[in-house]
């Protein structure tokens, strides 16, 4: 199943996650993350498939088809002012509507506020 | 009842507010509070009226004040109060310079809000976090932080239940929905 742990930037996501599963959660590309057993900075990776024209709520559906097992880590970056760029804009809503898509599917959630897990999922 | 919905951008407060309304029952009526003056607002809309399409939904538009809302046992869901407070702020009609404080602006809203705190029939209050990004802005958003986190905290008082949508997961902060 599906473990996810978000966070606000710097909270300890892939500390706390590592102390839990075992696994050390690795910053990847989105080809690499499809086979990675942990995924750290998940919000990366939604800015490079935006870059690249791509859908993140799609790659999102993808990677819990392709690896149902993944530990994934990410900050919560859409609790700020509204980015004054469109492309900023869409980066934090499309990473906010892939995590709706990934927490709805996994099995856990753990909201991380300083090293201290919140399970608000499972 | 009266509930107070917050969460980040595209976490999925939206889509929990009108689960809510729905559960909580009676007319159902929308007041959407966004003013459209762009394709990128236009679209947002668009989506919202997709993601409402079945529900029951009757839409107000009150890109100003929030005047003139049914007070007659509707649930009401006002989305959002962040949309709202920067549409009253950051209109140069209403925002004369002897006037643009934090504390004049506080005090307008809530009495603006207070019959919606009032009245007999549901009413859910939307709105969104702003203030987690610890960066500091000009002295006219930090005034908008100011009295929006001020609004919010007046009405997760004022409210019987209140919760914090996190990538689309309801987290109780107070009080109970009913099953």
């Amino acid at each position: 199943m599906i473990r996810l742990y978000i966070g606000g930037t710097g909270h300890g996501q892939a500390e706390l996650a590592e102390k839990e599963t075992g696994l050390k959660p690795v910053q990847c590309s989105s080809d690499e993350a499809l086979k990675s057993p942990a995924i750290d900075k998940f919000h990366l990776i939604t800015k490079q498939i935006l870059e690249k024209g791509g859908s993140p709520q799609d790659f999102a559906r993808k990677l819990i088809a392709e690896n149902p097992d993944a530990v994934i880590c990410s900050d919560e970056i859409g609790c700020g002012i509204h980015p004054l760029l469109q492309e900023e804009r869409t980066w934090r809503e499309e990473t906010g509507r892939a995590l709706c898509i990934i927490a709805e599917a996994a099995g856990t959630v753990t909201r991380v506020f300083y090293g201290i897990g919140q399970r608000i999922k499972g | 009842m009266r509930v107070f919905i917050t969460g980040g951008s595209g976490a999925g407060k939206s889509a929990f507010a009108e689960s809510t309304a729905q559960k909580l029952g009676g007319r159902l009526v929308y007041v959407a509070t966004m003013p459209v003056v762009n394709e990128e607002d236009k679209k947002k809309v668009e989506r919202h009226h997709r993601l409402r399409a079945g529900k029951g939904f009757t839409t107000l538009e009150r890109p100003g004040m929030l005047d003139n809302l049914p007070d007659d046992g509707e649930t009401l869901l006002i989305e959002c109060i962040s949309t709202h407070t920067a549409n009253l702020m950051f209109n140069p009609e209403n925002a004369p310079s002897d006037a643009s404080t934090a504390e004049y602006w506080t005090s307008t809203i809530k009495k603006e809000l207070s019959p919606l705190l009032e009245r007999k029939g549901n009413t859910i209050f939307v709105s969104l976090e702003i203030t987690s990004d610890g960066t500091t802005y000009s002295k006219e958003t930090e005034n908008y932080k100011e009295v929006l986190t001020a609004i919010n905290r007046h009405l997760v008082q004022s409210c019987d239940a209140a919760f914090e949508v996190v990538c689309g997961i309801p987290v109780r902060i107070k009080g109970e929905l009913p099953c």
